[in-house]
């Protein structure tokens, strides 16, 4: 009994850190759409600054309003400096998100490495009733969350700029016509959704020890709570707290520890397949699908002709063999082997992100899972690469299919983060079930490698070639896929799911089965990945890994290209410019912001952009090139709609 | 068409939002081959009434039934697979591609056992659609946005189609052009209901109008009687629109 006080004690005063996180988050989403994935990260952030000031001997409630200045400010800064440039669009929003995730926890590293730091109590002692202990540092904690829940709530419905945050809440369009500036309570939005969470970050690091990569996990929960609670809910969120945080406490404390994570995304997975608007609201989030289908402008470039496509098509066949050939060393064709590895699981993502326009952080995922059934076939029953491959395509679709399912079940603007969610899950499912998996150690391949015909797989390169006709059949796969009245209706989905619906598509089925087909070609790049590399552990397909396909498949951008060209540049340009893996997330998080604010199309189709509008030069009669006095637009205006 | 029992029959059907009675209790049959004409001044639950029947909206009460079964609980995809599709006011097409791409997809989602029916290339060439096929549709003037949701859902080949104001935004000679378009699609079988305010339109293609106020009927029957009907003509017409479609047909 004493045991359980003290659980739901603990995890009540837990819960008051993930309402200040949750809050956070339903604050921002509730005016602007929009998730932060970096949130979390703010978190993280402000808590190191608390810890530096307490180190320097400034008193505890000194530090706390220093971490609430310096998560208010990093509110305010990304909002001006970038997500203020997404709001249009607020799935580039997401990815932007994502890069300032990573950057963020590059500079954390860089600064404060990676290991755990406590912020000092605010008091230290407690005292005891029964064998239960209550510290006065918790007690604190769970007061200073609650008066401020009680000012927020109070502020928001007697001060003038809570009810004007309210009503840009509720109808934009409506509060604009009465004259409120709805962009500056956006930007206020983000500065007191920040704010709390610099205060939460200080509190949680009373409680227990930090690290700079905590950014990914908070931000899941924080999102966890604000789903449950119903997103853009603010009471929910905090009834939504306490529930979760009670919970979280009990499975830890009853069950194992290390089941933490799967109940934080079994939570979301729960929430979203059977109460999308949350545990106490009835309703669905939102009608339509939140898919990237602003993409009118790459589509409608004029098609190439069928010279320029075949030149295109002897490129990109004589180049990757190129590649290959001339790599200087064995190092080098290794990261070749790797880059061709990835360049698989992009595609994979593309069967989706193609069709339906559905980003999906969970590649690894499903990666994971066509890589480890092939490992546990070999582990267990001592099959080999065919066997994996027979088995693996069934049952990684099956995955793919249950998170094609979930997604379809998803109307909102939250679905990014529920199929991180699914992938962080899987990962930890790989390393939890210690007897079907190895755990942590990983499976080590002992298995006698396949033979092609006259090939085989022991040589680097024999792999990368092996390797390279798999994506190319996926992307052979994909064009044929596009044509097909299959590929049709998954468009239909991607530009218009409330049309598609009413033309009679069964919406959700098609979702769940292009997901499947996407998992089909992950599992077959997930067994190559197994005997190529013979080595496998849960941290080989870790959720970064899951947001590395995604990055490579935005810089890449779209197209049949883009992907393969995406995964050789993520892994190839780190190693020419000799990067340490830190600098290389800062690079890349940087460079994935770049990408989406200045040509959110990607590599490709903006060299398309580009070639085209050469073309159009050269080919224009001389009258016109020369004419200097009346600047003709080069480019069609491009917002010209009724 | 077979008589007797109606296509789709609704009854009772209400929608109230909070205090806003969009429609209160509301008897409408669509008999199978007909083209019904419903019409009432703006804000009269037209759009309401069309929704709920092709599942966009779940009335508040009432119930609807598709060829004698119960389908007041049938979603919109369910719908229009068996044969109920309904172009709205003002919702987009496929935005960002060409309009054959657009007319590509729409036929996609065609049934595929369906035979009797026009083929793409005769709906482009009635909808008058030729000369835009390569255009991305976003960035069409809003007559040919219209035509395009109106191809769509032609292109799905319905037995029902519902039509919300179809002619908005079209020129008379459009409009000539869609009315002879929906009366060859009658008579391969078509069943169509349609709102529209040009009565000259509606005077020329319906077998039937209801009169819609308030969220109820007013009045109901051959179009020539109905707009002769003081009462419409109090609540709605006014007398030239009257005289308009005296002329017209
Ligand atoms: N989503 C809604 N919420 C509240 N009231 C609505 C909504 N949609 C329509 N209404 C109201 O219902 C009534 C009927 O609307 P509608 O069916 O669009 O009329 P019509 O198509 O005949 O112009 C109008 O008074 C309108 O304001
Ligand atoms: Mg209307």
């Amino acid at each position: 009994m004493d045991i359980l006080i003290q659980t739901v004690f603990n995890g009540v005063v837990a819960s008051a850190v993930y309402f200040l996180i949750a809050a956070g988050i339903t604050f921002v989403f509730g005016l602007t759409k929009l998730i932060n994935f970096a949130h979390g990260q703010f978190f993280v952030l402000a808590m190191f600054v608390a810890y530096e000031l307490t180190r320097l001997g400034l008193n505890f409630f000194v530090a706390a309003a220093a971490a609430i200045v310096v998560g208010a400010l990093l509110g305010y800064l990304s909002e001006r400096l970038l997500f203020r440039f997404t709001s249009a669009n607020p799935y580039n929003g997401l990815i932007v998100g994502l890069g300032l995730l990573l950057v963020l926890e590059a500079v954390a590293l860089k600064i404060w490495g990676g290991f755990p730091v406590r912020v000092p109590a605010s008091f230290s002692g407690g005292f005891g009733v029964g064998s239960s202990f209550f510290s006065y540092n918790r007690i604190t904690v769970l007061a200073i969350a609650v008066a401020l829940a009680a000012v927020l709530f109070r502020l928001l419905k007697s001060s003038r700029l809570g009810q004007q945050l309210q009503a840009a809440h509720e109808n934009p369009v409506a509060a604009a016509h009465v004259g409120i500036n709805v962009g500056r309570m956006v930007t206020y939005a983000f500065i007191v959704g920040s704010g709390l969470a610099g205060l939460g970050g200080v509190l949680l690091g009373t409680l227990q020890p930090m690290s700079a990569f905590d950014g990914h996990g908070l931000i899941i929960k924080g999102f966890a709570v604000a789903l449950l609670g119903g997103l853009g809910n603010l009471s929910g969120a905090m009834k939504a707290s306490v529930l979760y945080g009670v919970g979280e406490t009990l499975v830890a404390s009853y069950l194992i520890p290390d089941f933490v994570p799967i109940f934080t995304y079994g939570v979301i997975i729960v929430v979203l397949v059977f109460r999308p608007g949350g545990l106490f609201e009835k309703g669905q989030g939102s009608e339509q699908t939140f898919s990237r289908n602003s993409i009118g402008r790459i589509h409608r470039q004029r098609d190439l002709t069928r010279g320029e496509r075949l030149t295109v098509l002897l490129v990109a066949l004589a180049c990757a063999p190129m590649l290959f050939e001339l790599a200087p060393d064995s190092h080098a064709q290794a990261l070749l082997v790797v880059a061709a590895l990835y360049a698989v699981q992009v595609y994979a993502l593309s069967y989706v992100y193609e069709t339906t326009g559905i980003l999906s952080i969970a590649q690894a995922g499903l990666m994971l899972v066509g890589a480890y059934t092939g490992g546990v076939l070999a582990m267990h029953l001592g099959l080999g690469f065919w066997w994996a491959l027979l088995v693996a395509v069934p049952v990684t679709a099956l995955f793919g299919g249950a998170l094609g399912f979930i997604v379809a079940r998803c109307t909102g603007h939250y679905l990014l983060l529920t199929t991180l969610a699914f992938s962080a899950l899987l990962y930890q499912v790989a390393l939890t079930a210690q007897s079907l998996t190895n755990g942590d150690n990983g499976i080590i391949l002992a298995q006698e490698l396949p033979s092609f015909g006259p090939f085989g797989f022991e040589s680097l390169r024999e792999q990368f070639y092996v390797i390279a006709v798999a994506a190319a059949l996926a992307v052979g796969g994909l064009a044929i896929l596009r044509r097909t009245r299959y590929g049709r209706q998954l468009l239909a989905i991607r530009e218009n799911e409330s049309l598609a619906r009413s033309l009679g598509l069964r919406v959700g089925f098609l979702k769940t089965t292009i997901f499947a087909l996407s998992g089909v070609v992950s599992a077959v790049g997930g067994v190559l990945y197994l005997y190529s590399q013979r080595v496998i552990a849960p941290a080989s397909f870790e959720t970064a890994l899951s947001i590395e396909i995604v990055i490579m498949l935005v810089l890449g951008g779209r197209g049949l290209l883009g992907p393969a060209i995406g995964a050789v540049v993520f892994v190839v340009v780190p190693e020419l410019l000799g990067l340490t893996p830190i600098d290389q997330q800062l690079v890349f998080g940087a460079g994935l912001i770049a990408v989406i604010l200045l040509s959110p199309d990607g590599f490709v189709p903006t060299f398309r952009a580009g070639y085209n509008r050469l073309v159009r030069m050269i080919s224009r009669r001389p009258a016109e090139t020369y004419n200097i006095v009346d600047p003709a637009p080069q480019v069609a205006p491009q917002k010209e709609v009724v | 068409m077979s008589d007797g029992t109606p296509l789709l029959e609704a009854t009772g059907l209400t929608m109230h939002y909070g205090a806003v009675k969009a429609c209160t209790d509301l008897d409408v049959q669509i008999r199978g081959g007909e083209i019904l004409g419903i019409i009432g001044p703006n804000g009269s639950g037209k759009s309401t009434l069309l929704k709920m029947l092709a599942g966009h909206l779940r009335p508040t009460a009432g119930s609807i039934r598709l060829r004698g079964s119960d389908v007041t609980r049938w979603k919109t995809d369910r719908l229009a697979r068996a044969g109920l599709v309904m172009t709205s006011q003002n919702q987009m097409v496929f935005g960002g591609v060409s309009v054959r791409e657009a007319l590509q997809i729409g036929e996609a989602c065609r049934r595929d056992t369906r035979n009797a029916g026009l083929t793409t290339a005769q709906i482009v060439e009635m909808l008058h659609l030729g000369e835009v096929l390569d255009d991305t549709v976003e960035e069409l003037p809003l007559g040919y946005l219209r035509r395009v949701g109106i191809a769509l859902a032609i292109g799905v080949q319905p037995d029902i189609l519902l039509l919300d104001e179809p002619a908005a935004g079209l020129n008379d000679e459009e409009t000539e052009s869609l009315r002879e378009l929906i009366l060859r699609l009658r008579e391969a079988g078509l069943t169509v209901g349609i709102v529209d305010h040009d009565m000259t339109l509606m005077v020329a293609l319906c077998d039937r109008v209801i009169v819609l106020d308030v969220g109820q009927i007013l009045a109901q029957g051959e179009p020539h009687d109905v707009i002769k009907d003081p009462a419409v003509i109090d609540a709605y017409l006014g007398s030239p629109l009257s005289f308009d479609a005296e002329e017209a047909s």
